[in-house]
């Protein structure tokens, strides 16, 4: 290339240079959430050029292209980006100032997960509950075990511990017992309990009366014990059975 | 709203004024029939102290061990009527309730019982009959459930359901205890060490001629030995009754201890 031309091409280059407009450049319409680049333009030697400090610019100078500034908005609306050139030479301050528009919603950061709960405290075991004692020996007991047998308020107690009260029975009073008699006059006593107390009736047959007989709630194994002597130990002992099991 | 009677000043009127009784005096004496133990002969060393009765009436208050709690919960709550009609089976209807109460204090499902299938103690007849041997009846036969006898006072068992009796034996009474009626503050004494351990009464009256349920006991210091009977009388009440005076002390009274499975 011919210096002359050379000369020309910088002469023409300088003076679009001079000629270029300055503005803030960078798109007119974004999109909720997307970052965009904005430029000052026309900025020229002995010149400064600086985006007007907002929440929604970053313009860290660590960060970003100098002279340059990224948009992010996170709700759709209608932005001012806003900038200054100060022309040094002729102590001039230009301002410069550009809508964005920004449509559509940003997506939403996904939701902080969380924290995992506090775990619960163990339930208390809920029982089904039968007592089983000898009726002609009713009056002998103490009040306590005359309470757990008859009293209506400690079944409503039970109840609202979650208990399942199913009878106090006198042990004696459930089995029936019949002789049965061959022809060959070989005779033996026949015990027959209803099928739904038997389980209950066989787990506490022979032992001591009086006596507590449970299984959880929703079934299994029966335990029993003693009827215990106090109301207050009748309650330790739906919470912990299997302390001292028989 | 309960009914109190003074019986030492009533007793008259409340004798006129019953439409149907039929209650017979005890030909036994104490301790002399069987499966009907004699009480204070059982657990002499047992017996509610009557210096305790304020403070044992009150602990059966406080705790619902009375019968009336029971019946209150499951087959009579306030309102309902229990109602023997025009026959004289108030040894049926008093045994009944008193049954019903037992076993309820058992926890064992409620089922309607029908008084009037007892009627074949006395033949099917309109009449009276003995408090102890209608306990006995029961212990044998059972009490036939409401569901078997279309007309629950209709003495008539061709009228009712063919299965009756067998069905009766699943309602059948265990074994009684007795008291002793030869002094009044022995029947009061025999009648609260039974009443507080839950186990209901079925009470007769002599001057009355009446049998009927005793499921309570008050106490009051304005009435003679300080006591009011509660009473499931079979009248057509709609609530118990109560009893007061030297006379309401019953002339007999049973205790059911337990029915059989």
């Amino acid at each position: 290339m011919k210096p002359k031309l050379i000369l020309l091409s910088l002469a023409i280059l300088g003076l679009a240079i001079c000629a270029l407009a300055q503005e803030i450049e960078g798109p007119s319409e974004v999109v909720a959430g997307k970052p965009v680049w904005y430029t000052i333009t026309g900025a020229g030697e002995g010149t400064s050029a600086v985006f007007l400090p907002s929440g929604l610019l970053e313009t860290s100078p660590k960060r970003i292209v100098p002279g340059n500034a990224m948009f992010w908005a996170a709700e759709s609306g209608k932005y001012t980006l806003a900038a200054i050139i100060a022309d040094w030479d002729s102590r001039n301050l230009i301002p410069l100032g550009k809508e964005v528009i920004v449509t559509g919603e940003a997506p939403k950061p996904p939701d902080p997960p969380n924290p995992p709960n506090p775990p619960l405290p163990p339930k208390p075991q809920a029982w089904q509950i039968m007592l089983f004692h000898q009726s002609d020996q009713l009056v002998k007991l103490p009040p306590a075990q005359v309470e757990m047998i008859s009293g209506l308020a400690f079944r409503r107690e039970l109840e609202a511990a979650g208990h399942r009260f199913l009878g106090g029975y006198d042990v004696d009073a459930v089995a029936k017992t019949s002789v049965v008699c061959d022809r060959r006059g070989y005779c033996r006593t026949l015990v027959t309990v209803p099928p739904d107390l038997a389980p209950w009736w066989q787990a506490v047959e022979g032992d001591p009366m009086p006596r507590l007989a449970i299984a959880p709630i929703d079934g299994g194994n029966i335990l029993d014990f003693p009827l215990p002597a106090t109301v207050s130990d009748f309650h330790k002992r739906l919470e912990n059975p299997h302390a001292t099991a028989n | 709203m309960r009914r109190r009677i003074d019986c030492d000043r009533d007793w008259s009127k409340l004798v006129e004024s019953s439409p149907a009784l039929g209650a017979l005096p005890r030909q036994s004496s104490y301790g002399s029939v069987p499966g009907l133990i004699p009480f204070g002969e059982a657990f002499p060393d047992k017996l509610v102290d009557p210096a305790d009765y304020k403070q044992v009436i009150q602990f059966c208050h406080d705790r619902q061990i009375f019968p009336i709690y029971h019946q209150r919960d499951t087959w009579a709550p306030k309102g309902r009527r229990w109602y023997q009609g025009k026959l004289n089976y108030c040894w049926a209807w008093g045994a009944t309730a008193a049954f019903k109460d037992l076993r309820a204090r058992e926890g064992k499902p409620m089922v309607e019982l029908a008084p009037v299938s007892l009627g074949w103690m006395v033949g099917w007849n309109n009449r009276g009959y003995y408090i102890d041997e209608t306990l006995a009846g029961i212990a044998k036969r059972g009490i036939a459930p409401a569901e078997c006898v279309p007309d629950p006072r209709n003495p008539d068992p061709r009228t009712f359901r063919e299965d009756w009796q067998e069905q009766a034996l699943n309602y059948r009474l265990g074994e009684r205890w007795d008291t002793d009626n030869s002094r009044k503050a022995t029947m009061i004494r025999h009648s609260i060490s039974i009443l507080w351990t839950g186990t209901a009464l079925e009470v007769a009256y002599n001057f009355w001629g009446h049998a009927l349920e005793c499921c309570s006991v008050e106490w009051d210091e304005s009435v003679p030995n300080n006591l009011v009977w509660v009473l499931r009388n079979s009248h057509n009440e709609d609530d118990v009754i109560e009893l007061t005076g030297d006379r309401a002390v019953p002339s007999e009274a049973y205790g059911l201890r337990a029915s059989l499975t």
